[in-house]
């Protein structure tokens, strides 16, 4: 498991990345960051969508409802230019910090 | 079998009253729930299962609420729903409120009892706090108040170090001339005089300062002139004064005839009048001139460094300069101490004028009143203890009418009501009674307590609302602090019900029961405890009154002399009179003025007692009482040079058995012993001090003492009066029965024997108002019962009993506690009062606690039996039948 501190930190970052590469509703989200993470990734549910829809206020996502055919119709989530910017932006931040600690702890780091 | 959309649609229905998670909220969480479900299912899970696990890990209701509140409030924020949402708002409190109104009036006994209990308490708290404004910012109004300090000095007296406000006559003038920081320099002074205009005269208290006091303290004035404190013709008036001589004309121009030590005679003219001094003043006055007037009117020599003055106010050009000047002071030690080494100054100090220290009070003679802290502690503490009382009956008759509510609660809580709406609603009920209650508080206030206080105390209150921001403050302070501290604990406990409990008819209140009832025990022991000391208070103020103070006061009236001549002249005409018994005169007075004397002991020590330098036949026709020896006597010449009286303390003093014939050293001429009498107490509340009588022979009398036949008063003070307005007519006569003596003090200490009794009366309401609440609740809960008996042949006594036993009990458990803690508590206080003074108090008796529990059980009796007579007018029938 991760610790609280870390899944906090790398909630947003996380997030923005899981959509980068098309439309998701939110269980789709949820289940592809336990598969990710080989279920060390949990995210409740009381605070996937709140973090959405505030994601959603500050501009950096938009929301679309979908019709399927398994169901009523699903609340996808995209990114908006502004958060293709922001994940940039926040991609470069974590590269940066990934970078010293290869410096760091070349080694093992290769080792996964 | 398990219906999915049955389930969903009761899942959905939990969020329906949450304004925070939208409709489209609630569809997206429905579908990832049906999108859980259908994986779960897949993976072989029952839809029963599967649907649980999913609402389970969607998390809690609460839980899910508060992320949503977040969000919703971001939104709020940024797309200017403030207004939207401050509607809401209100729509919510309206509609509260709109409850709360409803119940008030559903439940009127309770709420009136409530609101009358809480303003009482409210309306103490007002004029307590409306007091301690006033008191602890006396003078502080001034101007210049952070620069403006008062002189005193330290001194040794009898080993022991006291601290005086006065402070020698030069020192003022001295302190500006030689120190740069100093702005100005203001002497006070006083001295009385007889004031006249036209046909009326009074004894008056005249005040001498510098020229610069009205740079000094900013005193409004009303008409004239602050320039006409430099004319030494003029004087100045208070407000009060201005109305007493000259109505609410203005009086600037007008004469007025100052004589002052029945010598020096002066017509002033009036150079303006103050406004009405603010109720927070502390340095008053009525009259002001300028200080070296003085010098016409008996005080010759103002540069006398062993004179002192009332007071020295001293205006510094930065707040800071004081401590300079302060370190400087020694170099005026020492002049001083030359000039009077008898009370030789160790050290002067300043306190700040407009901001006092907290141990201004203690300081002697102070030209200002200032703030006592018992007395604070004392007003603060009926406060909390008033406000204690009605929040305890509000937190009982709060939880007694729960009961009554059970299904509403229950009502609410299964329509989607949670534990946070219900304690929000019960809380607005809550403020909207206290804000009841406040506003009735501030009638009462200002209808009854403020007069009552101003009546009894010398500091007059006022009660402002505008330009009055810390009253403000105060008020919605104390609207919160009354609303919570009573509301709180009732709104928890009545909104944690379970409806399931409340439904079934198992919710039942009895578990509290231990709690009313510890309430209203601790509330009557509390009533009990000041109703004791009330009635023992009073008792004692009637007891001191009845004391023997040493001599005889009844039928003896007296008379002011103000001039030395007057004495002969009216002794010659008053000792005509056949209901005159005997007359003498005095120098110094029983009760009214004393003089001190060093004794020199013949083993070198000295001691200072008391000294009356009397007529030959003063201390007969005093009443005093003789124990050895002989009175003086008029007819041996020799009394006047060598003969001396003692008091029984003297003598023991003395350590001597015997003391008549011994030889006695005061201020270096030597007397014998003639005569002892008993100790004879001088002023109220005093411990009498070892005292010496000397007698006259050339009398500059300023008392002339009369011992009239029993019953003669009025017509002997009928005759004093012609007789004085035919021998003098241009003089007042000032006359008075010996009895009246002590009436000032005493009424002092009436006042707060008064104020105790009013107090015990409240708290006795207060806490009677309770126990009427819960009795009324308790008939009502038992009023089935009671029927039953009823219906088969119990009595209305019987039945009285049988529902009000508990709290007789409660009564006389409260009653038990009271009387133990009364009688410790008035031991402890009688051991240290009869150290310091032997006649304060009476030996305590069981009489007081007799009168106090007669009062007590009467009233409660008086709150229980209205409501017993309500069990008695039911039928029967009709209680059976509605139930």
């Amino acid at each position: 498991m991760f610790s609280k501190r870390l899944l906090a930190a790398s909630l947003e970052p996380l997030m923005l990345s899981l959509l980068a590469d098309g439309p998701k509703y939110g269980y789709q989200i949820i289940k592809r960051a336990r598969q990710l993470s080989n279920d060390r990734i949990r995210w409740s549910n009381s605070k996937l969508y709140p973090l959405l829809h505030r994601l959603e206020g500050n501009g950096l996502v938009e929301a679309f409802w979908q019709a399927s055919d398994s169901g009523p119709d699903r609340k996808y989530y995209r990114l908006t230019p502004k958060g293709h910017a922001a994940l940039a932006a926040t991609k470069k931040e974590w590269l940066s910090m990934n970078a010293i600690f290869a410096q760091l702890w070349g080694p093992e780091l290769a080792m996964g | 079998m398990f219906d999915l959309e049955k389930a969903l649609a009761s899942w959905r229905r939990q969020f329906t009253y949450t304004r925070t998670v939208s409709p489209a909220d609630l569809d997206e969480m429905e579908r990832h729930l049906r999108d859980q479900m259908a994986d779960l299912m897949a993976a072989g899970e029952t839809p029963k299962a599967a649907f649980r696990e999913a609402v389970a890990e969607m998390g809690g209701l609460l839980d899910a609420e508060d992320e949503y509140d977040k969000v919703y409030w971001q939104k709020v924020r940024r797309q200017g729903m403030v207004l939207h949402e401050l509607g809401a708002w209100q729509a919510m409190l309206m509609n509260y409120v709109k409850l709360a109104y409803r119940t008030l009036l559903r439940n009127k006994v309770p709420s009136v009892i409530n609101i009358v209990g809480l303003s009482i308490a409210l309306a103490c708290c007002v004029v307590v706090y409306v007091f301690l404004a006033t008191w602890h910012s006396m003078d502080s109004y001034h101007e210049h108040g952070d620069r403006l300090f008062l002189a005193q000095h330290d001194v040794e007296r009898e080993y022991q170090v006291e601290t005086w406000g006065r402070v020698p006559l030069p020192l003022g003038p001295a302190m500006a001339a030689d120190f740069p920081q100093v702005e100005r320099t203001v002497r006070v002074n006083w001295n009385s005089a007889t004031v006249q205009h036209d046909d009326q005269a009074f004894d008056e208290l005249i005040t001498f300062v510098d020229v610069g006091f009205f740079d000094m303290l900013t005193f409004p004035l009303k008409y004239g002139s602050p320039d006409a404190l430099a004319d030494p013709n003029a004087i100045i008036l208070s407000d009060a004064v201005a109305t007493k001589y000259f109505g609410e004309a203005n009086p600037v121009g007008e004469t007025l005839v100052l004589t002052f030590g029945y010598q020096y005679r002066e017509a002033v003219t009036v150079g303006g009048v103050t406004e009405a001094f603010p109720s927070n003043t502390g340095f008053r006055f009525g009259f002001l001139m300028r200080f070296d007037r003085q010098r016409d009117f008996g005080l010759t020599d103002l540069d006398d460094w062993a004179t002192m003055t009332a007071g020295l106010l001293v205006q510094v050009r930065e707040p800071g300069d004081i401590e300079t000047i302060t370190a400087q002071m020694e170099r005026y030690v020492a002049v001083q101490n030359a000039a009077d080494p008898d009370w030789p100054i160790q050290s002067f100090a300043f306190d700040n004028f407009a901001n006092p220290s907290p141990d201004a009070h203690r300081l002697r003679s102070r030209i200002a009143e200032a703030a006592h802290p018992a007395l604070s502690f004392f007003f603060i503490a009926v406060a909390l203890f008033m406000l204690a009382l009605s929040c305890f009956n509000y937190i009982n008759i709060a939880l007694g009418s729960a009961a009554r509510r059970l299904k509403e609660i229950g009502m609410r809580k299964v329509i989607g009501g949670n534990k946070r709406q219900l304690v929000l609603q019960f809380m607005t009920e809550n403020v909207l009674l206290c804000l009841l209650a406040l506003a009735l508080g501030i009638v009462l206030a200002e209808a009854f307590l403020i007069p009552l206080f101003n009546s009894i105390f010398i500091l007059q209150l006022d009660l402002t609302f505008a330009d009055n921001l810390g009253l403000w403050v105060f008020l919605v302070g104390l609207l919160i602090f009354v609303g919570v501290a009573s509301g709180a604990y009732p709104a928890l406990y009545v909104a944690s019900f379970q409806p399931s409990s409340i439904f079934r008819g198992r919710q039942k209140l009895a578990d509290n029961a231990w709690f009313t009832r510890a309430f209203l025990t601790f509330q009557f022991v509390l009533a009990f405890i000041t109703v004791m000391l009330g009635v023992v208070l009073t008792m004692n103020s009637r007891y001191l009154i009845r004391q023997d103070w040493g001599y005889n006061p009844e039928g003896t009236l007296v008379v002011a002399l103000q001039e030395q001549s007057q004495y002969t002249v009216l002794r010659d005409a008053l000792a005509q009179h056949p209901d005159v018994v005997s007359l003498a005169g005095a120098v110094q007075h029983i009760g009214r003025s004393s003089a001190r004397v060093v004794h020199q002991k013949p083993d070198g020590e000295t001691q200072t007692v008391m000294r009356y330098r009397v007529g030959p036949n003063y201390l007969q026709t005093m009443g005093l009482r003789l124990r050895a020896g002989r009175f003086f006597d008029a007819a041996r010449s020799s009394d006047a040079a060598e003969a001396v009286v003692v008091t029984e303390r003297f003598a023991q003093a003395q350590g001597w058995t015997e003391a008549v014939g011994r030889s006695v050293r005061l201020d270096s001429t030597t007397y014998t012993v003639i005569g002892v009498v008993e100790d004879v107490t001088f002023f109220f509340l005093a411990r009498p001090q070892p005292t010496v009588f000397l007698t006259e022979s050339d009398p500059s009398f300023t008392y002339l003492a009369l011992r009239l036949r029993d019953g003669a008063g009025d017509q002997v003070e009928a005759f004093v009066e012609t007789t004085w307005a035919r021998l003098f007519p241009d003089a007042v006569l000032t006359q008075f029965f010996q009895e009246a003596v002590f009436d000032q003090s005493y009424r002092q200490y009436n006042n707060v024997v008064q104020a105790f009794s009013y107090i015990a009366a409240l708290a006795l309401l207060i806490a009677c108002m309770g126990l009427f609440g819960l009795a009324s609740q308790n008939i009502a809960r038992r009023m089935k019962e009671v029927s039953i008996r009823k219906v088969v042949g119990a009595s209305v006594p019987h039945l009285a009993f049988l529902v009000n036993r508990g709290f007789l009990g409660l009564l006389a458990l409260a009653a038990a506690i009271a009387t133990a803690l009364c009688v410790i508590g008035l031991n402890i206080l009688m051991s240290i009062v009869r150290a310091e003074i032997p006649l304060a108090h009476m030996p305590l008796t069981p009489l007081p606690f007799v009168l106090a529990y007669v009062l007590v059980f009467a009233t409660a009796a008086l709150a229980i039996g209205s409501q017993v007579y309500k069990l008695v007018g039911a039928n029967p029938a009709d209680v059976l039948r509605s139930e």
